[in-house]
């Protein structure tokens, strides 16, 4: 079926780009308004002001002008304090995210609440602002390749970028002057670019290791549409370890050898640190390698690394992206054999480390013919030129990563969207209140995989006032999740009585942090047994508390209707049940409830006589 | 349970909301290119341009998806006007929930019984054990008391039986939905707006039923996955 669509037409001629922003390095592609001799819409990659495809992502200030890229990254070591590297992990986190998450970095991070600042010289900055530093210098670079001016990109973000991140990453566009069209997903990014080659079809994971990041996405494609079937990830985990795990190594030999503790010294810190990033890169081609390291005007540290001492090194960073690729196929109710291609993305699939575990996982040979360092970008510019109405064959329907629902009585998260949930959407659930006479309810909006609200992210509270006051669990409130094509989320809540409605649009200013995503993730593996026995225990507690309350109120009854000895095992029952309740232990509670159950049967029975009596007396 | 049957349009020739053209499509007026709002009719099935039927060819439904979603998605109106968008936003979402609620068997099943008014909860019984299932069910209940040997033997036995029942149950099933799906097909569907057939909803409470029996073997499945665990 092929239709003709109107009112999309590009409102103007500005280019739309499509930008990588790398943990690493960063790079902006383009898709010429023109199509090749052959119909196809290709992706080029856009050369930097310094001549290069890459920009790596490092700004240094030189007399408190920022420099970026080559130029920048020659002053890591030389002028370690003025240099800012791998901001991209600082994005859209707090100072407490990092504790244990970041390995120590030379430049300075201010402790404090809220957002993450940086001290450069007499300076601070956040990290939107470093950013944004780097996105003007591929802005400017665009210009300078295309000959016009650009002010429209699409820039891309990890799968499990979250909210938090993913609003700064706007943020950061729009300081350096570029209207963000959309955020994408790398691995799906990546995908567009994989599937240019419309032979390529069928499903396929995307296995992406970033240089902080790592994300694994499982799609189908078919004839351009590209639609994504499930992602998941590790945010914490990247190439960076590698070189923190070899850099950590050399801190640990320096001490033994010579007592210095080379942390402490931010240039020959960040010397390491790029002492251990030509050690990676070197093994990728070649089968050992020699650490050289200047710890001081008379001695030097050298250390040979073979590829298998390196692999032993870095294997237990590895062996955590297995757990997310099979949880990735679970959702996407697929097995390894299953899948027509591996493709593997990013610098570090270079290492035949990476290939291996890949390998290891899918049960086949990965496929490594994309450009590990460009694909990203290729796919941001694809992405471009379909929201700029150029390309009509490709579409990218796209999934939520983390679900999303709000909290109900006894403290557990009610989903209301779950993750992989395709986008755009909206669901729609009836709750009520738990107290009698209740007028208002809190509306506390979640997100995360696990059973416990304390457990999961709070995006946001609001309140639905003006409730008729009802006894308990006779109102009924429409909570409404609806999330757009963008991936921004809209939560109302509406009074289906009284037609009372709130709502409000989620935009947390600090919101789900990456360690935050992380912990939540790893722990929801972990204990998804013990979160199904909480909420069994909670359910049996509000059950038998019920029970508990109708039995006490009816007591006076009992005593009335009911010989003595009967009304007395009935009280004995209720004084079992409160002292159960006191405890965890579901199959007491239970046992209890049932007993005064079946205790209570035959005052049942009478009092329902009694009002039948009532009725027909009250009738004469 | 009765249950007033509810005819689903079939589409009326209309004309744009905005220019007033003859429409070729639903939800697109190719002489002014404005998108058509949802009408209040749409469901799951209409959005998806099936009829309400239980056995849907996937293949096709797959196909339709793609379609609609290649017509309809936001992306294709990122730089048309705020309506426009507002208006794709709305219909990819319906499509979106109507793909993901057709796509299998059982959500289409539980979607299929609320749209035609039957509300599987209304007459929910307390579930027993088929009687097929019971002497081995309550022999593997003696032995997990006495001895977990004997009970991981008793726990094999009873999975395949298991499984053989509801292997026939799901061939019960799939054919009260095909007379269900003929019955419907036989409905004049001029006639039938507005109307309610006896016959269907005799059909469509057998098929409750089954339904049911679905959900207590569903957990009764997961009961014993779980003592697998345990056990073996």
């Amino acid at each position: 079926m092929s239709l003709p669509i109107f009112g999309s037409q590009p409102t103007d001629n500005t280019p739309i780009v499509g930008i990588d922003l790398g943990t690493t390095n960063s790079l902006v592609a383009y898709v010429p308004a023109a199509a090749s001799e052959s119909g196809a819409r290709n992706p080029m990659i856009l050369k930097s002001r310094e001549g290069k495809n890459l920009i790596p992502s490092v700004v240094s200030f030189m007399d408190g002008k920022p420099v970026v890229g080559y130029a920048a990254k020659e002053h890591k070591v030389r002028d370690a304090v003025h240099t800012i590297f791998s901001v991209k992990r600082l994005l859209g986190r707090g100072f407490d995210d990092l504790k244990g998450s970041l390995g120590t970095l030379p430049y300075k991070i201010l402790p404090g609440q809220g957002i993450i600042r940086i001290q450069v010289g007499d300076r601070v900055y956040t990290a939107v602002e470093i950013s944004a530093a780097i996105l003007r210098e591929l802005k400017l670079s665009a210009e300078q390749a295309l000959g016009m001016p650009v002010t429209r990109a699409v820039i891309t973000v990890p799968a499990y970028f979250n909210d938090s991140q993913r609003q700064a990453t706007r943020t950061a566009g729009r300081l350096a002057g570029l209207d963000v069209l959309r955020i994408i997903n790398e691995p799906t990014a990546a995908s567009l670019a994989y599937g240019l080659d419309r032979k390529r079809q069928g499903l396929i994971a995307v296995y992406d290791l970033g240089g902080g990041t790592f994300d694994i996405s499982v799609l189908k494609l078919n004839d351009g549409i590209f639609e994504v079937l499930s992602t998941n990830g590790n945010s914490l985990l990247g190439g960076d370890d590698f070189d923190q795990a070899l850099a950590n190594q050399t801190i640990h030999d320096i001490r033994t050898q010579w007592g210095i503790n080379a942390a402490e010294n931010a240039t020959l810190h960040a010397a390491i640190l790029e002492a251990a990033e030509n050690t990676k890169i070197a093994l990728s081609s070649q089968d050992h390698f020699t650490l050289e390291v200047k710890v001081d005007s008379e001695r030097v540290f050298r250390h040979e690394w073979t590829v298998e001492a390196f692999e032993a090194l870095v294997q237990p960073i590895l062996e955590k992206t297995r757990e997310p690729c099979l949880k990735a196929l679970a959702d996407a109710g697929l097995k390894p054999s299953d899948l027509s291609d591996v493709v593997l993305v990013g610098g570090p699939s270079r290492l035949a480390a990476v290939q291996k575990i890949a390998r290891d996982i899918f049960g086949r040979d990965p496929n490594n013919s994309v450009h590990p360092d460009e694909v990203v970008a290729a796919g941001a510019a694809i992405q471009a030129d379909i929201l700029a109405g150029r390309n009509r064959d490709f579409l990218l329907l796209d999934v939520v990563p983390l679900s999303l629902g709000i909290e109900t009585y006894g403290g557990l998260m009610s989903t209301l969207i779950p993750r992989n949930t395709r986008i755009p959407t909206v669901a729609r659930e009836t709750f009520t209140t738990f107290a009698d006479r209740q007028t208002g309810v809190d509306i506390h909006v979640l997100q995360g995989e696990r059973e416990k609200v304390a457990d999961n992210r709070s995006l946001s509270r609001f309140k639905l006032k003006g409730i008729q006051p009802m006894p308990a669990g006779m109102p009924r409130i429409e909570v409404s999740f609806l999330i757009d094509a963008d991936g921004i989320l809209q939560v109302a809540a509406k009074d289906l009585k009284t037609g009372s409605e709130q709502s409000i649009e989620v935009r947390p200013s600090y919101g789900l942090t990456d360690a935050e995503v992380e912990r939540m993730l790893l722990a929801s593996m972990d204990h998804a047994e013990a979160d199904a026995v909480w909420r069994r225990l909670v359910g049996v507690k509000n059950d038998a508390e019920a029970v508990l309350v109708a039995a006490e109120k009816r007591l006076p009854d009992a005593f009335r209707l009911l010989p003595e000895p009967d009304a007395r095992k009935i009280e004995q029952h209720i004084n079992e049940l409160r002292t159960a309740l006191k405890t965890e232990h579901i199959e007491s509670i239970q046992r209890a409830s049932s007993h005064l159950n079946q205790a209570s049967i035959r005052l049942a029975e009478l009092l329902f006589k009694d009002v039948i009596a009532q009725s027909v007396d009250g009738n004469q | 349970m009765r249950s007033g049957l509810v005819a689903v349009d079939q589409a009326s020739p209309r004309n744009c909301n905005s220019c007033g053209t003859a429409l070729a499509t639903g939800f697109l007026c190719t002489h002014c290119g404005r998108l058509q709002p949802l009408g209040s009719e749409e469901n799951y099935f209409s959005v998806l341009g099936f009829a309400p039927r239980l056995q849907l060819d996937t293949v096709l439904l797959e196909k339709r998806f793609y379609e609609l979603s290649r017509a309809l998605h936001p992306d294709r109106f990122t730089t048309s006007d705020a309506e426009n968008r507002r208006i794709s936003t709305e219909r990819m979402t319906l499509i979106n929930d109507a793909y993901r609620n057709l796509k299998t068997s059982a959500l289409r099943r539980s979607y299929f019984l609320k749209l035609f008014g039957f509300h599987s909860a209304a007459n929910q019984k307390n579930p027993r054990i088929p009687v097929e299932l019971a002497e081995t069910w309550f022999e593997l209940q003696d032995a997990l008391a006495e001895s977990p040997t004997e009970a991981a033997s008793k726990l094999r036995g009873f999975e395949v039986e298991l499984g053989e029942f509801r292997a026939r149950k799901l061939q019960a099933l799939l054919a009260i939905e095909a007379e269900v799906d003929a019955a419907l097909d036989k409905l004049d569907p001029a006639q039938s707006a507005g109307t309610r057939s006896d016959a269907i909803a005799v059909l469509a409470e057998k098929l409750l039923a089954e339904v049911q029996g679905e959900t207590y073997l569903d957990s009764m499945t997961q009961n014993m996955e779980h003592m697998k665990k345990l056990l073996l």
